[in-house]
């Protein structure tokens, strides 16, 4: 008798079992887009300081996670759809930043995904232009110069950035030369592909096709062909 | 001075006795190692986002420390009359108040010390493995954060013995530390915001007086700016740092001199 209940026992255990692992292997729910409307607003952030509360970082951190996510999760759709992540994608970055502006992966992440993946200049240049604020870094008032004069064609706002980045202490010399440029107006293809090139380093090859879409972009240019 | 001393010892021995402690301890020591497993999803900051992760779970055993360990002990020695057995001794409730407070507080330090321990080897050994990625002396600079996050917990805690000194159970003890934690974490970052010239203009400002007066009265565990700054090693104003540690020990001793006051009213019978 007392066998027999053991073995009903561990009888029921491997039922409920392989139940857990059919339901858990079946029970993924595909996620749609998010809602088109999402936008930032500045009470958001306040709720979301409120609620990270002595560990605001950690929400920067989550919401580069997420920014991963959104990134995955668009590429799984149709180019034409794609764009319905996009201001999840924003919200996200503009997140990020409230919550630790010094976090330099937001800024790249704005760059490579924001400006070159999914188009949204204007936003990725005033996000990049935010760090001025915060960072010791010329990098990301450079890669919102360079959106500014090669995407926005903007050239005045584009030399107010290049000169602000090459004001920040750690200014390289591409940073100096891209702005005397500027200021100089010597548009130079092969300056903007050594620019987009040196994009890449530091970013995850997995987040490079929209750098290499621009350059490819970049090289049709007629007055490009000869130069490259 | 002598009981009191015994009691801090004899309060230490009976909390890392609990097998909640020794499992806290071991996980603490483990954490930090698997936490270089999320940080490398990363990209540029590994450093920081690593420091954020230690500081985060800080808070949150720390947390675990005052609301699992040290307030059902204290519950449990008012609730159950263990204290009468200090108090017949004969010891006052003074001197049995503040023993068991130095015994709670002094029994975190072996944790702590063992999570710092295998932090910093973790942050060496991050810093070999991605170089540039994780700045030099993060470790120090990680050290340093811990003893200033420690400081707002020792306040806590204060309140914990003053809420136990009149709390009639485990329950209400429980519930009203977790309100006045609730208050503490979301109150400051919500009167940062209500500064805002935007946010400021559109609430009347009794409602900011009301929140301000709150915030005076709790202790502020509100330490998001040094772990911010200490993440990216953005140095600390020594003023500041200063200020800081003498607004939380001075607030620690001033709840305890409450509490001892309103237990020595208090009808243990």
């Amino acid at each position: 008798m007392k066998s027999h209940s053991i073995s009903g026992y561990i009888a029921l255990s491997l039922l409920l079992l392989v139940s857990i692992h059919w339901a858990r292997s079946n029970s993924h729910i595909n996620q749609s887009p998010p809602p088109h409307h999402i936008t930032w607003t500045e009470n958001q952030m306040y709720w979301h300081k409120a609620l990270a509360g002595a560990v605001p970082a950690i929400a920067a951190d989550l919401a580069v996670l997420n920014i991963f996510n959104i990134y995955a999760q668009s590429q799984k759709e149709d180019i034409s759809n794609r764009s319905l992540w996009w201001p999840q994608l924003y919200t996200e970055i503009r997140r990020g930043q409230a919550m630790d502006p010094y976090f330099r992966d937001i800024y790249r992440l704005t760059e490579g995904l924001l400006a070159f993946e999914a188009g949204k200049m204007e936003q990725a240049v005033e996000i990049l232009a935010m760090s001025e604020q915060r960072l010791n870094s010329s990098d990301p008032l450079l890669a919102a110069s360079f959106i500014a004069f090669q995407e926005l064609k903007d050239s005045n706002l584009a030399i107010s950035l290049a000169k602000r980045a090459s004001a920040k202490p750690d200014a390289t010399n591409l940073a100096i030369g891209f702005s005397s440029s500027l200021i100089q107006k010597k548009n130079g293809c092969k300056l903007a592909l050594d620019f987009l090139k040196s994009r890449l380093d530091g970013m995850p090859p997995k987040y490079h096709k929209g750098i290499f879409l621009r350059i490819e972009r970049l090289k049709k240019k007629d007055e490009c062909k000869g130069l490259i | 001075m002598s009981k009191s001393l015994s009691l801090l010892l004899f309060s230490m021995k009976e909390i890392s006795n609990q097998r909640i402690y020794q499992t806290l301890l071991a996980i603490l020591i483990i954490i930090p190692w698997l936490l270089l497993i999320p940080t490398s999803l990363f990209m540029m900051d590994l450093g920081k986002v690593f420091m954020d992760m230690l500081f985060t779970f800080l808070h949150l055993w720390l947390l675990i420390y005052i609301f699992f360990l040290a307030a059902p002990l204290l519950a449990r020695d008012i609730e159950m009359g263990t204290c009468n057995m200090f108090l017949t001794l004969p010891m006052s409730r003074a001197e049995y108040l503040w023993g068991r407070y130095a015994g709670v507080v002094a029994t975190i330090l072996p944790i702590l010390l063992a999570y710092l321990i295998s932090a910093v080897l973790a942050f060496e050994f991050a810093e070999r493995t991605w170089p540039g990625y994780v700045l030099s002396g993060s470790g120090v600079q990680f050290t340093y954060g811990v003893l200033l996050i420690l400081l707002p917990y020792l306040a806590l805690t204060a309140v914990l013995f003053f809420i136990a000194s009149t709390a009639t159970g485990l329950s209400e003890t429980t519930v009203f530390l977790f309100s006045v934690w609730l208050l503490c974490w979301s109150i400051p970052p919500v009167l940062g915001a209500m500064q805002e010239q935007n946010v400021a203009a559109k609430n009347p400002p009794w409602i900011e007086s009301i929140l301000q007066f709150i915030n005076q009265l709790l202790p502020d565990i509100s330490s998001s700016q040094i772990s911010l700054h200490l993440a990216h090693h953005i140095p600390l104003e020594n003023m500041a740092v200063i200020a800081y540690c003498i607004e939380h020990l001075a607030y620690s001793s001033l709840i305890m001199i409450v509490a001892v006051l309103l237990f020595q009213r208090r009808d243990l019978g």
